[in-house]
């Protein structure tokens, strides 16, 4: 039996099954595949809060 | 969380001395109250043990020494089987979907409104971009806490998988397009 951090462990990792209908899942993929430019709002937030991400710009 | 903000209860910080940095022991999680028992309790009770574990990596914010906030990032997959047939194509000879999952994002109560969700958020989002160096992710991914969080969320390009549903994605493309656009 697991104990309860080890229940705790399995259950970060093994999330309920999702059903998709198919235009959901064409819409995931469509989005990985093209992905969406950021929102106003997102890039309002990254330029105020970007340097938490770490990243510098390449040169 | 949606406690209304009561005036004068809540406490303006500066945040240019905020730092978002891992988890580790010395730091004080007993006092981490975010008014919401769930992400509370885990951060009090498990988060040590599964960053330790390596089965969730918990990045906190510390403002004066304290910590005021903290996310948790775990690898996650979509099954192939779970999508339709005339789709299988696109994964190739891959089965499954490679995404990292946004467990849980907190903030101290007594300092929501400062945006230090917006600070974890970016860092998730470097972190995720740093981890898809090395190993192939499609999104980012997340389950909303309620209907409000995921509209705002919404606004933030995440998209839901299942309409009405809570379960959102960012795609690794828009947040790498995201973070060179505007990186110092």
């Amino acid at each position: 039996m697991l104990s309860r951090r080890e229940h705790q462990a399995w259950s970060l990792t093994n999330h309920e099954n999702r059903e998709y209908r198919s235009d959901e899942e064409r819409r995931f993929f469509d989005a990985i595949r093209n992905p969406p430019e950021p929102t106003e709002e997102l890039k309002e937030i990254a330029r105020e809060f970007g340097r938490f991400a770490g990243l510098k710009k390449a040169d | 969380m949606n406690l209304g903000v009561l005036p004068g209860l809540r406490k303006q910080i500066d945040l240019s001395r905020l730092e978002i940095k891992p988890l580790d022991s010395s730091m004080n999680r007993a006092a981490f109250c975010c008014c919401e028992p769930e992400l509370c309790d885990f951060f009090r009770d498990y988060a040590e043990f599964h960053h330790n574990d390596y089965s969730a990596r918990v990045h906190v914010a510390v403002y004066d020494g304290e910590v005021v906030g903290y996310y948790w990032l775990i690898a996650q997959s979509h099954l192939a089987g779970m999508f339709s047939s005339d789709l299988e194509p696109k994964f190739e000879r891959i089965a499954f979907a490679p995404c990292i999952y946004l467990g849980m994002i907190a903030v101290k109560w007594s300092l929501q409104g400062n945006k230090i969700g917006y600070a974890l958020m970016m860092h998730a989002f470097g972190q995720t971009l740093k981890a898809a160096e090395h190993v192939g992710v499609y999104a980012l991914t997340l389950e909303a806490i309620d209907e409000s969080k995921a509209k705002t969320y919404e606004k933030w390009n995440f998209q839901r998988f299942v309409d009405g549903k809570l379960d959102m994605y960012i795609p690794l493309g828009t947040i790498r397009r995201l973070l060179n656009e505007t990186a110092a």
